[in-house]
Order: structure tokens, then C-alpha cells, then sequence
């Protein structure tokens, strides 16, 4: 029995080109299946987009349990995901590009933009998660857990719990079905406005707060300090020192003439 | 003279201290202790939040009636954030008239910038948003067929979707009624896997599919609010304002002296 690969590999004359072009052919001959063994670099899955390397890093990142997560905390937490955003783009994405553009302003007033801008993405963001998770996790008490519930949302609620149970059971009426699909449509759009409201209403603070914060964290975190832009130069009229040692008693005492 | 000769005692192999996953446990679980005061603390917070905020807010009437008027409304979400965004800018806005540093012409000017580059920046996430919906919608329908180890759901996806469109393409000519696009999470709640998971696994599931739809509009509203607007529209829009003011000075000039 002749076994090429390793005659080969004893030698080690001949490198590897051959061992390489010997399972090429390889993998050429075996077609399907060697995709199921995992050589071929080709996207064997469902998934074909227009570019297969972009959809295979596509399908990483879906794939990975951080986006999901990820995508959890979106539904969950609409304001302190939106801030977080904004604190990627603000915070890395504006002062990479800020640095990164030509032109004549000054180095320093580019930094301080930077500056400015990542302050500003990190007071956002703080704020919005600090004041809003405890909020978020209570709406997920209302509305999922169903602790807490009263009044009319209660009624909604168990209106359709009902229906749904009639629904499975196919014994709901087609009013009946169009009642649930509105109230449905209703309890999700009190979610949306519940759990993004407190942005209108905490909007204003946390802009004074930010406004009020950014000189200071921009001194003592970036060391960053705004120069005052140079007042007008004024001409002005280099006053003539005044001879005021003649007031002085020294010389008051001094009498001059020819006695 | 003897040899000694000792059997090789597999026994005596290099044992590392560390034990991997269990060390990590239980550290884990120990520091989950450490916390267990704080997490408690933290839920009976959030449970008052319940009680005494939440649960009052969601049966306001206004709210209620709000909920009721916007609940046919596709793009709820992307309002809010509007409505968010003009409260800052307004914030920024009454800011500028009030700056008593800037003289009237000046400041006028450049509140009118403000609002004027907020419409257009809000148009322009709108359009943004709505133009990539659709591919948004695929790779949403790319992140359920993982959730729910299914390779083929996203090809099913697809398929529907043509279908609707092909269909919808020759209702258009009859003036019927248009069918409407497949929706991702409606076609979890129907899949087998779906079906199989415990409530709290389905509920997680569903959420994690549901998430992507506001995420894509943080994405884009975040984009052009906090990169693109500030980047490539303040500039030239403040350039615009101080020409305006130019020409404005220069033919109040020329007015007084003529």
C-alpha cells in the first residue's frame, strides 16, 4: 500500500504544495459532502445573500448570545438603548471623525469638540440608564409579570385573556376576533408610549445637567479647558503714567522759589 | 549495585488546581451573594415604582385615549423619538433667543437654523429608516431562523414575502384591497420551536425578535441626530446663517447711507 501523503511527509522534499493540490483535488471530488465536514470555506447554509463572506459575518454576529441579549435589552429598555447608541456614535464615531477631517481649525478647538462630544454621549447615557431602568423593570412587572395591574388596563387585560382562550378554542366570532386584534394592537401601543414618555419628560432636565456638566468633566476627566476667544483689540490709547509723587507729603512739604 | 526501577504511575500526572467551569460557578454563585442584598433592595424599589407609578400612569385617561388614536400607527416608535428630540432642541433653542451675549439679529438667526435643521434631519431619519426596513426586516428574519434553529426560515421568509408582493402587484390593477407584508414575529409564533418552549423561554425569544424593529430605528434616528447632523449639516447651516447675516448688515449700510 502506497500512502502519498505520508511518503511525502517523511521526506519533506517536496513541501507541501503537493499535500495541498492532492486535497484540493480532494475537496473538489467529494463536493456536498465536504461542506458538511467543514473544509469548505463557501457558506454551505440557507442563508445566500449578495456577498457570502458579508452574510457569514452577518451570521456570526446574529448567531452570537450578546446580540440577543442585546436585542432584549432594546425591547426592554428604549431609552438607555437609544443613549447607548448615542454614546457610540458621540463618544468614538464623531470624534474619530472630527480628528480624522482636514482643515484649518485649530488642533486644540477639534480636541475640545471631541471632548465635548464624549462628555456629552456619557452624561446621556448615564443619566438616561440611571433614571429610567428602575422604570423599565417596573413596566416589565405591569405589563409582562402582570403584578401590579388595576382599573381599566386589569379589564383589558383579562378581556384578552378571554378571547384568546376563545380563539384556540375556534369558537371566536369574526367581531369578536376584530376586538381582540384592536385591543392587542392598543395594549402594545401603551407599552410603546409607557416606555418612552419619560425620555419627553426627562429630556429637559438631562440637557440643563448636561450643559451644566460638560465644563467640568471636560477640565477634570479630559483636562480639557475652553480658551476665551481673544477680545477685540481695541485700540486703546496707552494712557501717559500719571505723576502722582508730586501729591505725596514728601514733595507737598517742599516749597520751591528764591527766598 | 541495583537499579531501583519504578513503574510509571499515571496516577502522579500534573493536576492543575484549577477546575474551570465549577471554580467559576462557584465564584459566581458566591458573588451573586455578595449582591443578593443589593438585587433585593433593587426589586422592592422597582415593585413600589409598580404599585404607586407605573400601575397609576398606564390607567391615565389621556394615555389611554393616546393609545387608542396611535394604535393603528406603524411608525408609534419612531415618533416618540421625535417628539423626544424636539423637546431637546427646543430646550437648545429657547436657550438662543435668551443669550443676551448674541444681539437680536443674531440670535433670531440662528434659532430659526436650529428648527430648520431638526425638520430636516427628522425628515431625513424618517426616509432613512423606512428605505432600509425592508432589509432590516430580512436580517431580523436571519436572527429568528438562529433563535430558532431553523437554516430554512429565513428562504420561507423570503418566499412569503415575494408572494405578497407578486399578489399585491395584481390587486393593485383591480383596486382591491392590498394584502399585508409578512411579519417576522407573527411567523415565530406560529413555528413548531416556538410552540415546544416554555412560556418565560418563548416570552424571551419573542422579545429578542421583537427588539430588532426598534432597535433598526435607534440605529438610524441615532445616526442622524448624534453623528450626522452635527458632522456634515451644522457646519455648512452655520456658514448659511453668517452669509444671511452678512448681506443683512450690508444693506442696512447701505439704507443709512442713502
Amino acid at each position: 500500500m502506497k500512502i502519498n501523503s505520508v511518503q511525502r511527509d517523511i521526506t519533506l522534499k517536496q513541501g507541501t504544495s503537493g499535500l495541498r493540490s492532492e486535497l484540493s483535488n480532494h475537496r473538489e471530488k467529494s463536493g456536498a459532502n465536504v461542506c458538511d465536514r467543514g473544509y469548505n470555506a463557501n457558506y454551505c447554509g440557507s442563508f445566500t445573500g449578495k456577498s457570502k463572506s458579508a452574510a457569514t459575518f452577518l451570521d456570526k454576529i446574529l448567531s452570537s448570545g450578546w446580540f440577543g441579549k442585546f436585542a432584549k435589552y432594546s425591547y426592554e429598555h428604549n431609552i438607555s438603548t437609544s443613549a447607548l447608541i448615542a454614546l457610540v456614535l458621540a463618544g468614538i464615531m464623531r470624534p474619530a471623525t472630527i480628528m480624522a477631517l482636514p482643515g484649518k481649525k485649530d488642533k486644540e478647538d477639534k480636541i475640545y469638540a471631541s471632548g465635548h462630544a464624549m462628555a456629552s454621549g456619557i452624561i446621556g447615557f448615564a443619566v438616561s440608564t440611571a433614571v429610567t431602568s428602575p422604570f423599565d423593570e417596573s413596566i416589565k412587572k405591569v405589563f409582562d409579570q402582570k403584578k401590579f395591574a388595576r382599573g381599566k388596563f386589569k379589564e383589558m387585560d383579562e378581556k384578552i385573556a378571554k378571547l384568546n382562550l376563545q380563539k384556540e378554542a375556534k369558537t371566536i366570532t369574526e367581531e369578536a376576533r376584530k376586538e381582540l386584534k384592536a385591543l392587542t394592537k392598543k395594549r402594545d401601543a401603551l407599552n410603546v408610549l409607557v416606555k418612552n414618555i419619560p425620555d419627553w419628560v426627562i429630556g429637559v432636565p438631562r440637557a440643563m445637567l448636561t450643559i451644566a456638566l460638560i465644563p467640568p468633566i471636560l477640565k477634570y476627566v479630559f483636562g480639557l479647558e475652553k480658551k476665551k476667544k481673544p477680545a477685540q483689540q481695541q485700540e486703546q490709547i496707552a494712557e501717559a503714567p500719571k505723576m502722582d509723587f508730586i501729591d505725596k507729603d514728601v514733595f507737598k512739604n517742599v516749597k520751591g522759589g528764591v527766598q | 549495585m541495583s537499579l531501583m526501577i519504578t513503574p510509571y504511575n499515571n496516577n502522579r500526572q500534573y493536576k492543575p488546581s484549577f477546575k474551570g467551569p465549577e471554580q467559576v460557578a462557584k465564584a459566581a454563585s458566591e458573588g451573586s451573594k455578595l449582591f443578593a442584598p443589593l438585587e433585593k433592595a433593587y426589586d422592592g424599589f422597582t415593585d413600589k415604582v409598580a404599585e404607586h407609578v407605573t400601575s397609576r400612569f398606564v390607567n391615565w385617561k389621556p394615555l389611554n385615549w393616546l393609545a387608542d388614536k396611535l394604535k393603528n400607527t406603524d411608525n408609534l416608535f419612531q415618533h416618540c423619538m421625535t417628539v423626544g428630540s424636539v423637546v431637546t432642541s427646543g430646550l437648545y433653542m429657547q436657550r438662543t433667543l435668551a443669550n443676551k451675549d448674541l444681539d437680536k439679529d443674531r440670535r433670531n438667526t440662528l434659532a430659526v437654523n436650529q428648527g430648520l435643521t431638526l425638520v430636516v434631519s427628522t425628515a431625513g431619519a424618517y426616509a432613512l429608516d423606512k428605505y432600509i426596513k425592508g432589509w432590516w426586516d430580512n436580517v431580523t428574519a436571519r436572527f429568528a431562523g438562529h433563535l430558532l434553529n431553523d437554516k430554512d426560515f429565513y428562504e420561507k421568509f423570503k418566499k412569503e414575502k415575494a408572494d405578497v408582493i407578486r399578489v399585491n402587484k395584481d390587486l393593485k390593477n383591480s383596486n382591491a384591497e392590498l394584502k399585508s407584508m409578512p411579519k417576522v414575529d407573527k411567523l415565530v409564533k406560529k413555528h413548531s420551536y416556538y410552540k415546544s418552549l416554555s412560556s418565560k423561554d418563548a416570552d424571551i425569544l419573542l422579545k429578542k425578535v421583537k427588539g430588532m424593529s426598534p432597535l433598526r430605528t435607534m440605529i438610524v434616528f441615532g445616526f442622524v441626530y448624534r453623528y450626522f447632523v452635527p458632522v456634515a449639516v451644522t457646519k455648512p447651516a452655520n456658514k448659511l446663517c453668517d452669509m444671511y447675516l452678512k448681506k443683512k448688515q450690508q444693506k442696512t449700510e447701505n439704507s443709512q447711507k442713502a
